[in-house]
């Protein structure tokens, strides 16, 4: 980071360290360069390095001075100077060197003039410099030397812990080819840079501003539109380059960034010849050249261009001056009719006069130049182009000229009604017409005045034009409150020569003039015989203030043709004149259907209690249109007077209105009419019964479930008895929670019944409700002695919410006497084994073969193969499949293996598939064929998402709600494994986008939450992005550590949170908690790389995966893969050995190393897994003189230690497999193994074991029947070791026993150690 | 008092919170198919693409119109719409034109429906006002502000019945959701977030110059827009993604969900007051197509409420207010609290302007001459947001916008964007 505090410099002058770059890092450098130089060097050439600071110091120069040297050296390019001596600039020293390059540098003191001239002359005489990163933070007392770098530091809103999208402003220019024409992320700190011209530099890399990231950084400002990151120039004779990248230190082994760098220098230096040409002046030679058809590349460019200088009149005066040359040059018309284009916008007076020259310029294209011209020209505000419009006039002729009148007209040009005035009676037709309108559209008095004159002598065919702009004339005096001058144009059009629509605005024109006398015209017009104009009237009058008078109105209504009075009650009605009732009530007795459907219209605003009789009468008497509007007006008439009256009148009414009524009372949700509606359900006529019951289910609460009930126990005739059960059962059910409380009234209703048909009721009620308690009293009933009762408990037991009695269901379906009790029970039995339950899949394919074997018929093994159907299970398809060849059910059959694939193809792709294409061979059903088909279109639709995942819950807490249980700890969060219940998730439930998991769908449910896992094999330890859509919040686990959480509600994006993981090699959990507040709930996620590509080699397996090729990596970024305690082990990105002792070993922040510590001694670490034969992967690195270990099992050591140089390898030696030891025994120590060669590396240098080790083997009893054995030992990829037995621990062993299985251990105590990228294969 | 001013408190009280009464029903006229020639509203078709064929059998389908002509400037359109309507009536009546003047000029001919490419919308519909027709016309209303501001005008002026295209507004679950938030179900709504296709759907044709083909009358195709050689990818669909003829994928929309969304909010009849955004300008290789992609804008009502417009956002409209949620699409609508979507909205509370089927809406309407559901004036504020996204994004700044105006705030380079100039002697 750079501190622009002047005050700073001195401190941070002491503060100052001398930045090393470690071997390692050189290595990494020299590896990154590039090998050749892009271009020949003319001859040798020298480059000086300069890298002093008066300000900042960037701790990435000596990366960058080491990576030019590497390049020079490496490519031949240039040889490598490297100074912070001020007095290389003078001109004698400079004079040795092709280019300078500002490595870095701060605020270098040029106040010398001396050296100034020196500089300048360098590169103005034909050398090169460049700048890398802090280089434009120079130069602030010299603007020359600022100018000449391009541009000066402003800030770096986008700091150097950020990833920044960039983009290559152009990709086909010779200095971009490193990136290959594709914009990128890169990890560095980027500047803003003011002062800076794209008509002067050629920008090569900027900021990509469209990337979210980019724009949503703390510091930005509005005016940040545009962020140069590399560019060239040519200076005089000289050439500049430019690129702000290089403060983080990885850059400089960015491959990409390095042969930028060596392209750019190479350019500076004079081999590289590049087009320096600006980059406007490069667009603007473009657009010079744009032809209809070719690419719009260039004026895109130039648009962005200009958006980006919105704030820079001086850019955007000079691009003005740019455009008006182009315009005067033979550049294409295409390319003129974009700049006018541009000019339309951005021009000024400036361009007028250039403007102005093409608009009496000769056409020799279709494309006329006026016409181009105008475009601009009338939108430039500017008096000059109004003027330059009316000079036209004169001079031009026809269409052109006519176009010109309408810009003219446009601008609403006052001072050109004289000249246009003068054209009426030209001769070309566009002209006429487009003087005329022009006076309308401009008007004034001036211009009334001359359309005055005009309309007596005017044509016939242009009789329409003037009167439209008579009339235009006219709006513009009432706009200017000019009334007077205004009703005298309208009572010269209101005249019955002239068109209906004419006089229609003539006469409404009239109204607004003259709003005293508005409702006597209305009245007047109304009295007259002209429709047209009444239609007019009546339209204004919806428009018009005033009640009272409204009333003179409402006195003609019956003197009105049947379509007056439609329009005048319906304007009455959006009036809402209340005076107008009496009027509108008698309109409901008109001979006109029309009438009386528009008056019941206006009665919905204008109607009162006093209504509602008659409204319910004709909704009880009329028919369609006009029953419709009765009672749309009874449903809205406003007022609780309303409904009292409503309900009061139901006692009274006869059959038909007394159902309106009712059904008024729903329809208007009238809450206190329960009352009234438990009377009418006992009125004498069925269907008032019938439709009370019906709305009482609405309006009922639970108070009233007694009374409901008695009612039930009443009814008369199955219909009502059936419509009583619905009504009981749906007010039960609004009793909050508890179906046991819901079903209590109805139990003791149900205990004291006697009547057989009232308990089968109640008995169907519980059925509809649930609860134990209610299942309890079913479960008895199925011993009833009366047959209806036992057949309405199984039925009511056969409609269970749950599964629960199903083993009673099954009980009557083996052993009934009665046989259509056993076949409705088996029936019942086959749609609870459908519901959700904690089976096992193969248990419920049991249950499925054992309603398979009862089922009497063909047509009960139809219903049993239909509700397989519903069964989501791999052995379910296998099932379904089975009988695909059994032709009595193959169809059933072949629609099962659909159903069921439609709700598993996302767990099951492959099989699947194979089901599906069976089906579309056997089936002789279209529609299932069709099905079929569209399934495997879909599985080909699930693209890279996740669509194999077990879900559990959903989980709720009593009045909690979705925020609030994003936090709640459920199972499946606990780690509890057994705890949890997971069940496979239906994936490809929505047709169009099938990855979607619809978990609504899935569980329903609103402030709730359910969780979704999979396991992910990843074929190598990377970093990902996971992409997730979710509705509403989600929390994702990999493997058990939360990696995203994000607490909101809202609706499904696909891919709307991306998040940066580690995938693990090998098989890694993954787990995510989506809440539902509620509506739709679902979630999406894939994988993806961190570019965004799609990533090869996944597996996604909801199941187990015990079984399944497991390679574990255990160092990943915490130490969850290790037991208890890790003592001063740390987590760290890299490891070197320490400069100051290379006895010890320094950590680098990140993940993927673990270190023992600072001081190289702590405990000893074990995997959590134990293993038995493996193949194993180990690197590891030890500074000088260090040892440690890698003991297989916790017992058997291949040692690690500072072996480099050791020309006589010991069993203590790297490689060797370690020595046994016995107090008793002489020597003490046994069983050593020297390595066969020293394949070390030196200290501080990462190397590799590729070791295959077999387990000791122990028989029934557990005796050993075989050693341990490392079956090959290779270290650094040389052969150390093979097929060597061991006979026990190793000295320093955890273990003293022998066992089948044990963890891996890494020696933590014997000095400095970092271990990565271990990576154990079971192999039994 | 102004014409203006007139307007806009009238229609204010009109469709803001009463409904209009069912007016005449096309049952109450007569028995259906029984309505005697002579007593049918008489129209004429203009544009007669797909979408102006599907508006046109729309309104062949009713039995209280007889359609007289269709007009189009490709002859394979306009023979085609042709031969519908006569295979309809049984007969070889039908009569066809190029220049939509000609239609327009029929004295017989009552009302019209139009659909055309944006930039005619104005031309076209303003020519059928001022002959005293009656219109059914697509959405978006106009090309540009000051256009859409010129159909009101002339609509008002000459007393017509307008209805946009905007046919959400007669769907029930849209109506639903606007009643839902204006009666205050959800709270004081602080966010609005208006979901629209996020990429230029181009139907792949050639794009590069070709001869005109026979049949096909370009001059009158390009009408006002720039001169510019044939090609086929110009024309027809594709026309929505050249910003000569529209504003792409925001203004094909926005005459929808930002409807809906006005709808919703009780401000049809204003609009917003600052509008930001950005979007992705094509570099349109092919050289035609350069509407904006992947953009997104947000608007700040004075009436304390944000509009965020997005091509990322799922489709649809979603109000956001302190007590829940509403979030409606074509097909389906949600809500939070759930409960919501079963409620009943009162008799004493506010119902929106109902209707069930836009182009019946727009008959009874014809004959009751009063305002249908969707007309100029309230289209002309619903696609104004999208014209001022797009100008916010072309500027690539904030702009401050005076809705009682229709200007932009002392942005005297915002303002050049109102009104377009026109090829030739083409005028409004």
């Amino acid at each position: 980071m750079r501190t622009v505090t002047a005050g700073a410099t001195l401190l941070l002058a002491f503060v100052n360290v001398s930045f090393a770059v470690s071997p390692e890092e050189i290595q990494q450098i020299k590896a990154a360069v590039p090998a050749r130089a892009t271009a020949a060097p003319k001859h040798r050439r020298k480059l000086l390095v300069f890298t002093l600071c008066n300000d900042y110091k960037h701790s990435s120069i000596p990366y960058c001075t080491a990576a030019l040297q590497a390049m020079g050296k490496k490519t031949g390019a240039f040889d490598v100077v490297i100074s912070d001596n001020m007095s290389m600039f003078n001109r004698q020293m400079l004079s040795q060197f092709d280019a300078v390059c500002l490595n870095n540098t701060t605020k270098l003191d040029f106040s010398s003039a001396e050296l100034r001239r020196s500089l300048m002359d360098f590169v103005k005489g034909g050398k090169g410099i460049v700048g890398v990163h802090a280089a434009t933070d120079n130069f602030y007392d010299w603007p020359e030397a600022a100018e000449m770098m391009g541009g000066q530091f402003d800030g770096h809103p986008w700091r150097s812990n950020g990833t920044w999208a960039v983009k290559i402003d152009e990709p086909e220019h010779r200095l971009t080819a490193a990136f290959k024409g594709k914009g990128f992320k890169i990890n560095d700190e980027i500047y803003r840079i003011k002062g800076f011209s794209r008509q002067k530099l050629r920008v090569l890399l900027s900021l990509d501003m469209t990337d979210e990231t980019n724009l949503s950084v703390k510091d930005i400002r509005p005016s940040d539109k545009d962020i140069p990151i590399s560019w060239v120039r040519s200076f005089g004779k000289g050439r500049v380059f430019y690129c702000s990248l290089g403060h983080n230190h990885d850059v400089f082994w960015n491959k990409a960034v390095l042969q930028h760098y060596l392209d750019g220098i190479q350019f500076a230096l004079g081999d590289l010849e590049v087009d320096t040409t600006p980059t406007v002046g490069k667009l603007l030679s473009d657009i010079a050249a744009y032809k209809f058809g070719q690419s719009r590349a260039s004026l895109t460019q130039m648009d962005d261009y200009l958006r980006s200088v919105d704030s820079r009149p001086d850019e955007l005066k000079n691009v003005e001056r740019r455009f008006l040359e182009l315009l005067k040059s033979d550049a294409t018309d295409a390319g003129k009719q974009f700049v006018c284009r541009k000019l339309s916008i951005i021009g000024t007076e400036a361009s007028v006069p250039t403007l102005a020259a093409m608009l009496t310029e000769k056409a020799t294209s279709e494309i006329k130049p006026a016409d181009t011209a105008r475009y601009a020209l009338q939108r430039i505000q500017a008096d000059a182009a109004g003027k330059a419009l009316r000079d036209a006039l004169g001079r031009t002729s026809g269409k052109v000229k006519a176009g010109i009148i309408n810009s003219i007209a446009e601008r609403g040009d006052i001072s050109a009604v004289k000249a246009i005035a003068a054209l009426l009676t030209e001769s070309d037709s566009h002209v006429r017409e487009s003087a005329i309108s022009a006076l309308g559209r401009i008007g004034g008095k001036e211009a009334a005045e001359a359309l005055r004159k005009f309309g007596a002598t005017v044509p016939p065919e242009l009789q329409d034009v003037w009167a439209n702009a008579y009339l235009g004339c006219g709006d513009k005096f009432i706009a200017e409150g000019n009334s007077k001058a205004a009703m005298r144009i309208y009572r010269r059009l209101y005249d019955r020569n002239q068109a209906g629509a004419v006089r229609a605005a003539a006469l409404c024109g009239m109204i607004i003039c003259e709003p005293e006398n508005a409702w006597g015209l209305i009245i007047r017009t109304l009295e007259g015989h002209d429709r047209k104009m009444q239609s007019v009237a009546i339209g204004m009058m919806r428009e018009m203030p005033g009640g009272a008078t409204a009333e003179a109105v409402i006195g003609k209504l019956p003197s009105l043709s049947v379509s007056g009075q439609v329009q005048v009650l319906s304007a009455l009605g959006s009036r809402g004149d209340r005076t107008a009732l009496p009027a509108v009530l008698e309109s409901t007795k008109s001979k006109s259907a029309d009438v009386r459907i528009a008056a019941l219209g206006a009665l919905a605003t204008l109607g009162n209690a006093s209504n509602v009789d008659m409204l319910a009468h004709r909704a009880a008497t009329a028919k369609s249109a006009e029953q419709a509007a009765a009672r749309d007006a009874l449903y809205r008439l406003g007022g609780a007077e309303v409904d009292k009256k409503i309900l009061t009148a139901v006692d009274k009414a006869d059959l038909r209105v007394k159902l309106e009524l009712i059904r008024s009372i729903g329809r208007r949700n009238i809450a206190s009419g329960a009352e009234t509606l438990l009377k009418s359900a006992k009125d004498g006529q069925e269907q008032v019964r019938l439709e009370s019951l019906k709305v009482l289910k609405d309006v009922a609460e639970p108070p009233r479930l007694t009374a409901l009930v008695k009612l039930l126990l009443n009814a008369d005739g199955a219909a009502e008895r059936a419509e009583a059960e619905t009504t009981v059962a749906a007010v039960a059910r609004k009793i909050a929670g508890d179906a046991n409380r819901q079903a209590e009234k109805i139990l003791a209703a149900a205990a004291v019944t006697k009547e057989t048909d009232d308990k089968c009721s109640l008995l169907r009620v519980l059925g509809k409700i649930g609860g134990s308690d209610a299942l309890a009293v079913l479960r008895m009933s199925l011993h009833n002695k009366q047959i209806d009762v036992q057949t309405a408990a199984i039925r009511a037991l056969s409609d269970w919410p749950d599964s629960r009695p199903m083993d009673a269901l099954l009980e009557v379906a083996r052993n009934s006497d009665n046989r259509v009790h056993r076949i409705l029970a088996l029936r019942g039995f086959v749609r609870l084994i459908g519901l959700d339950s904690n089976r096992t899949p193969a248990e419920t394919i049991k249950l499925y073969q054992e309603a398979m074997g009862l089922a009497p018929d063909v047509a009960e093994k139809k219903m049993v193969l239909s509700g397989l159907g519903k069964v989501r299970t791999l052995a379910a398809l296998g099932m379904a499949s089975e009988y695909l060849n059994d032709s009595s059910l193959s169809e059933e059959a072949a629609a099962a293996v659909a159903e069921i694939a439609d709700g598993i193809c996302g767990e099951y792709p492959s099989q699947c598939s194979a089901a599906l294409q069976k089906v579309c061979s056997v089936s002789k059903v279209a529609l299932v064929r069709g099905r079929a088909q569209a399934i495997i279109e879909r599985i080909e639709m699930f693209e890279d998402y996740i669509t194999d995942w077990q879900v559990s819950g959903k989980y709720e807490k009593q009045e909690t709600g979705a925020t609030a249980l994003f936090g709640v700890v459920f199972a499946p969060e606990q780690g509890d494994g057994g705890q949890t219940q997971w069940r496979p998730m239906l994936s490809g439930t929505d047709k169009d986008q099938p990855w979607l998991l619809e978990l609504d769908k899935a569980l329903g449910g609103s402030d709730c939450v359910a969780y979704l896992r999979t396991n992910v094999w990843s074929p190598t330890g990377q970093k990902v992005n996971l992409l997730v859509g979710s509705n509403d919040g989600i929390k994702v686990w990999l493997n058990n550590k939360v990696v995203h959480s994000n607490n909101i509600a809202r609706t499904i994006t696909r891919d709307e949170d991306k998040v940066a993981v580690t995938l693990l090699n090998g098989w890694n959990g993954l787990m995510m908690k989506i809440t539902q507040s509620g509506g739709t709930w679902s979630a999406c996620a894939h994988f993806r790389s961190l570019d965004g590509g799609k990533l090869s080699g996944l597996k996604f397996t909801s199941g187990s995966i015990s079984g399944l090729d497991s390679e574990v990596q255990l160092i990943g970024d915490d130490f969850s893969m290790w037991r208890g305690d890790t003592g001063t082990w740390q987590i760290a990105g890299g490891a070197m050995m320490d400069a100051q002792n290379p006895k010890r070993l320094a950590a680098t922040n990140g993940s993927g190393v673990i270190v023992n510590g600072p001081k190289g001694k702590t405990v000893d670490v074990l995997s959590k897994a134990d293993f038995g034969d493996v193949k194993a992967h180990v690197e590891f690195m030890v500074p000088q003189g260090s040892n440690s270990g890698v003991y297989f099992m916790g017992r058997y050591e291949i040692q690690v230690f500072d072996s480099w140089g050791v020309k006589q390898p010991q069993h203590s030696d790297c490689g060797g497999i370690y020595q046994r030891w016995d107090e008793h025994r002489n020597p003490k120590g046994y069983e050593g193994r020297s390595p066969r060669v020293n394949a070390s590396l030196p200290p501080g240098q990462w190397q590799s074991y590729d070791v295959i080790f077999r387990a000791p083997r122990f028989d029934a009893k557990g005796n050993k029947i075989a050693n341990a054995k490392f079956v090959k030992v290779v270290h650094n990829g040389i052969v150390v070791h093979e097929n060597e037995e061991v006979t026990g621990p190793t000295r320093a062993s955890t273990y003293h026993d022998e066992q089948a299985r044990g963890p891996l251990m890494l020696q933590g105590d014997h000095g400095s150690v970092a271990y990565r990228n271990i990576r154990i294969l079971s192999l039994n | 008092m102004t014409r203006r001013g007139f307007l806009k408190k009238t229609a204010g009280t009109a469709t803001g919170v009463v409904a209009f009464p069912y007016v005449v029903r096309s049952s109450a006229l007569g028995k259906a198919g029984t309505i005697a020639p002579s007593n049918r509203l008489v129209m004429g078709s203009i544009g007669v693409g797909g979408m102006g064929t599907g508006d046109l059998k729309g309104f062949l389908n009713k039995a209280e119109v007889q359609v007289v002509a269709v007009c189009d400037v490709d002859s394979k359109h306009r023979n085609r719409a042709r031969d519908i309507v006569n295979k309809k009536y049984g007969n070889e009546d039908c009569a066809t034109y190029n220049d939509f003047r000609d239609l327009i000029a029929r004295k017989d001919i009552d009302a019209l429906a139009i659909a055309v490419p944006d930039q005619w919308h104005a031309l076209v519909g303003i020519a059928g006002a001022r002959a005293g027709k009656d219109i059914h016309a697509q959405k978006p209303l106009a090309y540009t502000i000051s256009e859409g501001r010129a159909i009101c005008e002339a609509v008002k002026k000459y007393r017509i019945v307008w209805q946009t295209g905007s046919q959400q507004r007669s769907d029930r679950r849209f109506r639903f959701a606007c009643e839902l938030v204006c009666n205050g179900r959800i709270g004081k709504v602080h966010t609005v977030k208006v979901g629209l296709p996020n990429k230029s759907s181009i139907n792949s044709v050639a794009t590069q110059p070709a001869p005109v083909p026979e049949g096909f009358d370009y001059d009158m195709w390009l009408g006002p827009a720039p001169q510019v050689p044939y090609c086929p990818g110009r024309c027809h669909w594709n026309f929505r993604w050249i910003s000569d003829y529209s504003g792409g994928q925001i203004t094909d929309w926005a005459g929808h969900h930002c409807d809906i969304a006005q709808w919703g909010m009780n401000t049809e009849l204003t609009s917003p007051i600052e509008i930001e955004g950005s979007g992705v300008f094509p570099k349109a290789e092919d050289g035609l197509y350069d509407t904006v992609e992947d953009y997104r804008f947000v608007c700040k009502y004075a009436e304390g409420f944000t509009m965020i417009v997005s091509g990322h956002f799922p489709r649809g409209v979603r109000f956001e207010g302190s007590d829940g949620w509403v979030f409606v699409r074509r097909g389906s609508i949600d809500a939070y609290p759930k409960s919501l979507l079963n409620s009943t909205i009162g008799p004493d509370e506010i119902h929106l302007y109902k209707s069930d089927d836009h182009k019946q809406d727009f008959l009874n309407c014809v004959k009751a001459r009063s305002e249908p559901v969707a007309p100029a004036e309230i289209a002309h504020h619903s696609i104004m947001v999208g014209h001022l996204g797009v100008i916010a994004i072309k500027l690539g700044r904030k702009v401050m916008w005076n809705p009682a105006k229709e200007r932009f705030v002392n942005d005297e380079q915002a303002d050049r964007f109102l009104a377009r100039p026109m090829r030739g002697s083409w005028h409004v």
